[in-house]
């Protein structure tokens, strides 16, 4: 919201230049934006659109912090030169007050230089002089207001023909009604834009039809213009919720209705009915009529028992009761007869954010300033502290996978299908939550395959399916070739026996899938072989919480081997069609004197003969009472031998 | 028994441990085995004046000896060799072998950074759900319905699965669901609520975790982002102590000397409602520093004591949110949010 120094200035004497201003703002009140010349962006916090969302209110904060105390204006009661009779009348519940009052004899023409001055500095333009002081006067007090053309206002004879001439008196009296809308009911506003209302809104009408969206925008039908003679200024107080519900309904949001959204205090419609008649009598060289009021709903005064040690207590202050009533005081709040510790506090009628003893401690503490509040280390009991084992188990498994080579991603919630659908998605490719980590692992892998030769990245994030969410490890690996599967087959391994998940099965499943299980067939993944527009790459996904639950916490010491081993290489030829993970399972089964088998060695091709495959194992022989001969191992090298010709029909080569 | 072989022995094996270049290798050699001065070669020479017995005996022992010093001499001399080859055939100045290693993402390693520094404080670190009602993310945090506070945080709200109790109770009656729709968290807050409900104070917690606004991307908004959350509650714990925790965090967190600024603000699940600023001391390069926004704070309300069950006259305590990527962005000096996940490997092999 825009505010001008100058306006201030006048104010409060004692400023010395905008930036000393922004200075006193921001340390106590709000945050500037920025400051342009005379004119300073000023953030109002949501709870103070009652009291500070004005020139007068802002005087009053920024004379406290100077140490002064700032009186608002006091408005005498104009003469009542004007006389004619008028109907207010309030049928909706949302309209907690509302005044009106009657001018005649209207001068409507351009503003002063110094009104048009003011309000182009708060960001606003110049119409004439009447539209002018009543947005002059919002400014100055927080109180949005709006005049009516009199002469415009249907005086209800238009409502039955034959009624005319009849009983004229009867329908003679003009009125302005605040109501609800009626259902489908049309409004066309200021800026010629049409609404359709309905019967949550409320409006301001005569006789025969709306005039303007109340709280929100003015309508065409009693606009004032350069022929106004007769005019009805008013100032009303609605209910915030159902402002704040129409504006974001008919997407229409004004100063006005950004002001009653807050649910300003309906006190504030004395000082801007006043303020506005002063100047209108003034500037617009205008008689005033007498004043019309309904107020349904006058606010209780709130009283607060202050107490210094409990603001001690919660701030860590050693702070005196008359130091901090004093600040009290500035700030416009009545002071009751104070006790040792304490005082009765009255609140002023526009801090309707200040309902309990913690709203008095910041009003306090912001105009003491929170910087001079000295840190203290809290005094507490030594406990232990709670761990979240699944936190520490993301940390193992990031840094086991950065220590594979591979790189952490982040990536969005957000996916083009899912189980969750966003009622408000910010695109339409962000329609739904994930129900997976691979999209977005495969992208990146896609698109960082654009700067290297092969891709090995990561995630740890939320995916979200009916009813739940849960953590997922996402592993993807890929290149422009192959799909690396066998590297990830070996990762997938390895990063398993990281964790203690010991006999972990990772076996095909159709043509294009791997399963990974543990020994006792309880599901932990599938590695899925994916072709991408010009790549290729695995991925896997795995349940942290599955992952927790297998994984063995402990390892336990297994003493190095004793006896030494011995190695031998098998080169055999088999045809093509037999599997290597049948080969290996058959060669651990013949010898209990083997303890590892690698192939080490895989080669298709003419020197074999079509349709024969060349395979070659690495065997280690070991016992772990006794130094093995070489007879020994050659004995149990002889029965794999013997083993896979008669299951393979392998050829030894 | 000391023969005279024994002795040579001896002093041969001493001789070569001071041996550091082939040519006194050569002059050891010499000594020992040369035709003309060698001391051993003098023993086999003289073998033949020895009586029958005793002549076996040392001429024995000379020659095994003479094995001994010609295999030593041999490993010396390949031991020399070696080393020479490794200096001279070998171009020391080409670069090492690449190591290709794994990056942990910038975002991580700033949250194990908050996380490691908030336990040395003896913080817990909880983490709570992503897809919250809307009483745990507003209501119960004190933010009414149908209050442009609310704009504050700009919301993804979720559909209501159409077969779930959640329809079926809106249809029934529209008010009796409200406070049950389903949203994805603003802030890591509702961790407040959810965990103060299923534990006794005092305690000081920090919840880690992904939030979301819906709010168009830029260089410095992003619609899914991380943020800390922090709550410490207890009989005394005072704004003295939330500044000294706050303090305490960000010079651990920037390793300098920082200056704060606290301001004002408003938040209605805290009351007094602060913001900090910190600045950075100004760099070599001239920089002027300036203040950077970097958490909002505040002692938590009375209403979200009394929603969370507790008894605000008994508990006091303050709540904090810091964001992550903008402690990411100011650590590492990154001009634009975006990136962290742009899924750029260029970016995350950074760091």
């Amino acid at each position: 919201m825009k505010f001008s120094y100058t306006i201030l200035k006048k104010l409060v004497p004692a400023l010395k230049s905008p930036e000393h201003l922004a200075e006193i703002l921001t340390m106590h009140l709000f945050e500037v934006e920025g400051i342009e010349g005379d004119t300073l962006d000023v953030k109002v916090l949501a709870n103070r659109y009652s009291d500070a969302a004005s020139h007068w209110g802002i005087a009053k904060i920024v004379s406290a912090a100077l140490g002064k105390r700032f009186r608002t204006p006091l408005i005498a009661e104009p003469t009542i030169k004007a006389k004619r009779d008028f109907d207010l009348e309030v049928t909706t519940p949302k309209c907690r007050r509302m005044a009106a009052r009657y001018f005649a004899d209207v001068h409507v023409g351009p503003s002063p230089a110094w009104l048009r001055e003011a309000l182009e500095v708060c960001g606003m333009k110049s119409k004439n002089n009447l539209v002018d002081i009543t947005n002059y006067v919002t400014l100055e007090t927080g109180q949005p207001l709006h005049a009516f053309d009199f002469d415009l206002l249907a005086d209800g004879r238009g409502i039955d023909a034959d009624q005319r001439g009849k009983n004229s008196s009867q329908f003679s009296t003009k009125a302005l009604i605040v109501r609800d809308a009626k259902e489908g009911e049309k409004i066309q506003a200021l800026d010629s834009q049409h609404f359709t209302l309905t019967k949550d809104d409320i409006v301001l009408a005569d006789k025969e039809t709306a005039l303007d969206i109340a709280g929100i925008r003015g309508g065409k039908k009693a606009e004032i213009t350069t022929h106004t003679k007769q005019m009805l200024l008013t100032a009303g107080n609605f209910d915030g919720v159902s402002i704040y519900q129409t504006s974001r309904r008919i997407a229409l949001q004004t100063d006005a209705s950004l002001r009653f959204s807050h649910d300003l205090t309906p006190e504030l419609v004395s000082p801007g009915i006043a303020r506005a008649t002063e100047l209108i009598v003034e500037l617009c060289n205008a008689k005033a009529g007498g004043l019309k009021e309904e107020y349904r709903e006058k606010p209780k005064s709130t009283n607060i028992v202050f107490n210094i040690e409990r603001l001690n207590h919660l701030t860590g202050l050693s702070m005196k009761l008359d130091e901090a009533t004093d600040y009290l005081d500035r700030l416009g709040f009545s002071i009751g007869k104070k006790t040792k510790i304490g005082a009765q506090v009255g609140v002023p009628s526009l801090r309707t954010d200040v309902t309990i003893f913690e709203d008095l401690v910041e009003e306090i503490v912001a105009l003491y300033g929170v910087g001079n509040i000295k840190p203290k280390a809290p005094h507490t009991m030594l406990m232990g502290m709670e761990e979240n084992e699944l936190i520490h188990l993301k940390d193992r498994v990031r840094h086991i996978l950065v220590g594979f080579g591979f790189s952490e991603v982040m990536n969005y919630s957000f996916d083009s299908f899912g189980d969750i659908e966003i009622e408000n998605p910010i695109a339409s490719d962000k329609r739904y939550l994930r129900s997976s980590l691979e999209r977005g692992l495969l992208g990146n892998v896609g698109s960082n395959l654009r700067f290297f030769p092969t891709v090995r990245i990561f995630e740890i994030g939320t995916v979200f399916t009916q009813g739940a969410e849960s953590t997922k490890i996402g592993i993807a690996i890929g290149s422009r070739k192959d799909s690396m599967v066998l590297e990830m087959k070996g990762i997938t391994e390895s990063f398993l026996e990281r964790f203690g998940v010991k006999g972990a099965i990772i076996a095909p499943e159709g043509k294009s899938m791997l399963r990974v299980e543990t020994a006792g067939h309880r599901e932990l993944g599938m590695v899925k072989l994916v072709k991408g527009a010009d790549f290729f790459a695995s991925e896997l996904e795995i349940d942290l919480a599955t992952l927790y639950s297998v994984a063995s916490p402990e390892r336990e010491f297994i003493a190095p081997p004793k006896y030494p081993g011995v190695t031998r290489d098998l080169s055999v030829t088999v045809r093509e069609k037999v599997r290597v993970g049948d080969v290996l399972s058959v060669i651990r089964e013949v010898s209990n004197l083997l303890r590892e088998a690698d192939v080490i060695d895989f080669y298709r091709g003419a020197r074999l003969g079509a349709g024969n495959q060349g395979l070659t194992f690495r065997l280690n022989f070991r016992s772990d009472d006794r130094t093995l001969t070489d007879g020994e191992a050659q004995e149990e090298f002889k029965k794999i031998v013997h083993a896979l010709e008669e299951k393979f029909d392998a050829s030894v080569r | 028994m000391d023969t005279e072989v024994s002795n040579l022995k001896r002093s041969f094996f001493n001789a070569l441990s001071e041996v550091t270049s082939t040519k006194s290798l050569e002059e050891l050699r010499l000594d020992f085995l040369g035709r003309e001065r060698g001391s051993l070669t003098k023993i086999l020479r003289s073998l033949k004046d020895l009586p029958v017995e005793e002549r076996a005996k040392v001429g024995a022992e000379a020659n095994a000896l003479r094995t001994e010093i010609e295999e030593a001499v041999a490993g010396k001399l390949k031991e020399f060799q070696s080393l020479s080859s490794l200096e001279s055939d070998l171009d020391l100045t080409r670069p090492g072998v690449k190591i290709e290693r794994g990056h942990l993402h910038p975002l991580t390693l700033v949250q194990d950074e908050v996380i490691r520094i908030f336990r040395l404080m003896n913080f817990s670190v909880v983490e709570g759900p992503e897809i919250e009602t809307e009483h745990y993310n507003f209501d119960a945090l004190n933010v009414p319905p149908n209050h442009p506070a609310r704009d504050m945080w700009d919301t993804f709200w979720l559909k209501a699965n159409h077969n779930s109790q959640d329809t079926i109770d809106k249809k029934k009656n529209s008010k009796s669901s409200i406070g049950h729709r389903k949203l994805l968290r603003t802030h890591t807050s509702p961790m407040q609520i959810r965990y103060m409900e299923r534990h006794e104070p005092p305690f000081q917690i920090l919840v880690p975790g992904i939030a979301y606004r819906y709010e168009a991307t830029d260089a410095t908004h992003e619609m899914n982002f991380g943020q800390f959350e922090g709550l410490m509650v207890g009989r005394d714990i005072s704004m003295a102590n939330l500044k000294y925790v706050i303090e305490t965090f960000f010079n651990h967190f920037f390793k300098k000397k920082i200056e704060f600024r606290y301001r004002p603000s408003y938040f209605p699940f805290v009351e007094p409602g602060i913001e900090v600023d910190v600045m950075l001391p100004s760099t070599n390069s001239g920089q002027k520093g300036r203040w950077l926004e970097m958490m909002g704070a505040g002692m938590v309300h009375p209403n979200v004591f009394r929603n969370a069950r507790y008894n605000p006259e008994e508990w006091q305590g303050f709540a904090f949110g810091i964001g992550l990527e903008r402690l990411a962005m100011v650590k590492y000096k990154i001009p634009d949010i975006r990136l962290f996940r742009s899924g750029d490997l260029r970016f995350i092999n950074q760091f």
